[in-house]
C-alpha cells in the first residue's frame, strides 16, 4: 500500500465516521459497500463530496464508471491518479 | 372555532374515549383534561440511566454535560453518525419498549437535530457543499427512522414539535391514537439545549434529557392531565423535568407554565 492507498482509507474513516478503525484495518481490495465495509447510499454521497473537496474529482451520477470507481479503496485510487494525469 | 364546532369535536372525542379506558372530564371553563393508561416509563440524563438513578432521593439538578446516551444495542454501522439527542432518544426508547414489537411510536423534541441544521445553513452561507449524511440525520423522524431499522421494527411512528409545549401536545397525540385496535402507544421525547446562536429566543434553562412513556390501555398506572390558557409567567425550567419529577415519585402533583398553556400533572393507580 502507498501513501495515496492510506490516504484515501484514512479520508473514508474520517468523513463516514467509522468508530475504533484505523487506515490499516481497510482491505484495499474489499468492497467497500453491501458486504465489504458495509458502507450505504448515504456513504456513497459523502465519500463522493470528499473527494470532489479534497482531489478536486468531478463525479457525474449519470456515468457509468463511477460506480466501478467506488467498489473499493485500489478503484478509488485508480479513479484520483486518472483524473490527476488527465487534467496534468 | 365556533361553539358548534367546538361541541363536535367534543362529541367525537367523548366517543373515541369512552370506547377506551381514557377517561374524559368536564371541563370547567377553558380547563381541559384527560387521562392517559400506561404501564412504564424510562428516563436519561447526563449520568442518570436507571429508573433507580431516577427515583432516588433527594432529587438533586441535573448534569448539564457527560456522556452520550448508551446505545449499543444498535449496529456500529448505524449508530455512527447518531448526535446526542437520537442517541437519548434511542436508549429510552429502547429499555422502555424491550423485546416488544410493532407498538406505535410518537416521537417529539423540540429543537431536534437543529445543531446538525445549523451546520448546514453555515456551509451554505459559506459557499460549502452540504453534507448528505448530516442531512438525512438532520430532518426531524430521523431517530424514529433509525430506531424502526435498528430494530427491524415497521411499526407507524410520528415526529412532532410544538415550541416549548412539545411533550404536552406528544402526550395528547399519543393519547389521540391511543385506542382498543392500538391498545399501546410508545412516546419518546429528547432534547438537548438548543445552540447558543438561538439562545435569546429560549426563554427557559436547557439540560439533556429523555423520556419514554409507554401508554397501555390495560396499564397499571394512570398520568392525569389537565391543561388552560396561561395567565402566568412561564416556567424557567423544561416541561421534560416537571413531568419526570412526577413519574420519578418527587412530587405528587406538578405545574409547569409554557408560553401558551399551564399544565397540570398527577399520578393514580389505574
Amino acid at each position: 500500500m502507498d501513501t495515496l492507498h492510506t490516504e484515501i482509507s484514512q479520508l473514508i474513516i474520517d468523513t463516514l465516521d467509522l468508530e475504533d478503525m484505523s487506515a490499516a484495518d481497510i482491505d484495499p481490495a474489499a468492497p467497500l459497500f453491501g458486504d465489504g465495509l458495509g458502507l450505504d447510499s448515504i456513504d456513497a454521497l459523502e465519500l463522493g463530496v470528499a473527494l470532489r473537496k479534497r482531489y478536486q474529482v468531478r463525479l457525474d451520477g449519470d456515468d457509468p464508471s463511477v460506480k466501478r470507481y467506488f467498489q473499493s479503496v485500489n478503484t478509488l485510487v485508480e479513479l484520483v491518479r486518472e483524473r490527476r494525469t488527465n487534467e496534468a | 372555532m365556533t361553539r358548534e364546532k367546538t361541541e363536535g369535536v367534543t362529541t367525537g372525542n367523548t366517543t373515541l374515549l369512552e370506547s377506551s379506558a381514557l377517561t374524559p372530564k368536564t371541563a370547567h371553563g377553558s380547563m381541559d383534561s384527560f387521562s392517559l393508561p400506561f404501564a412504564t416509563w424510562e428516563a436519561w440524563a447526563p449520568g442518570r440511566n436507571t429508573r433507580q438513578e431516577w427515583t432516588a432521593p433527594p432529587p438533586e439538578a441535573l448534569d448539564t454535560a457527560g456522556p452520550s446516551a448508551d446505545i449499543s444495542f444498535v449496529d456500529p454501522m448505524l449508530r455512527r453518525r447518531l448526535g446526542p439527542v437520537a442517541r437519548a432518544a434511542l436508549n429510552v426508547a429502547q429499555r422502555c419498549l424491550g423485546e416488544r414489537t410493532g407498538v406505535p411510536m410518537v416521537f417529539a423534541s423540540r429543537h431536534g437535530e437543529l445543531a446538525r441544521t445549523l451546520t448546514m445553513l453555515n456551509d451554505l452561507a459559506a459557499g460549502e457543499e452540504v453534507s448528505p449524511a448530516t442531512f438525512s440525520l438532520s430532518v426531524h423522524n430521523a431517530s424514529a427512522g433509525v430506531f424502526s431499522i435498528a430494530r427491524q421494527d415497521t411499526a407507524p411512528a410520528t415526529a412532532i414539535a410544538a415550541g416549548d409545549e412539545t411533550l404536552g401536545m406528544a402526550l395528547i397525540e399519543a393519547a389521540a391514537r391511543l385506542s382498543p385496535e392500538q391498545p399501546q402507544i410508545l412516546l419518546v421525547y429528547a432534547d438537548a439545549p438548543a445552540p447558543d446562536l438561538y439562545a435569546q429566543d429560549i426563554a427557559s434553562a436547557e439540560t439533556p434529557h429523555a423520556l419514554a412513556l409507554l401508554l397501555d390501555l390495560h396499564g397499571p398506572c394512570q398520568l392525569h392531565v389537565a391543561t388552560q390558557c396561561t395567565s402566568t409567567a412561564p416556567s424557567t425550567d423544561m416541561m421534560g423535568l416537571s413531568l419526570l419529577r412526577l413519574l420519578a415519585g418527587h412530587s405528587p402533583c406538578e405545574t409547569w407554565t409554557g408560553e401558551r398553556s399551564t399544565w397540570q400533572w398527577t399520578l393514580a393507580d389505574a
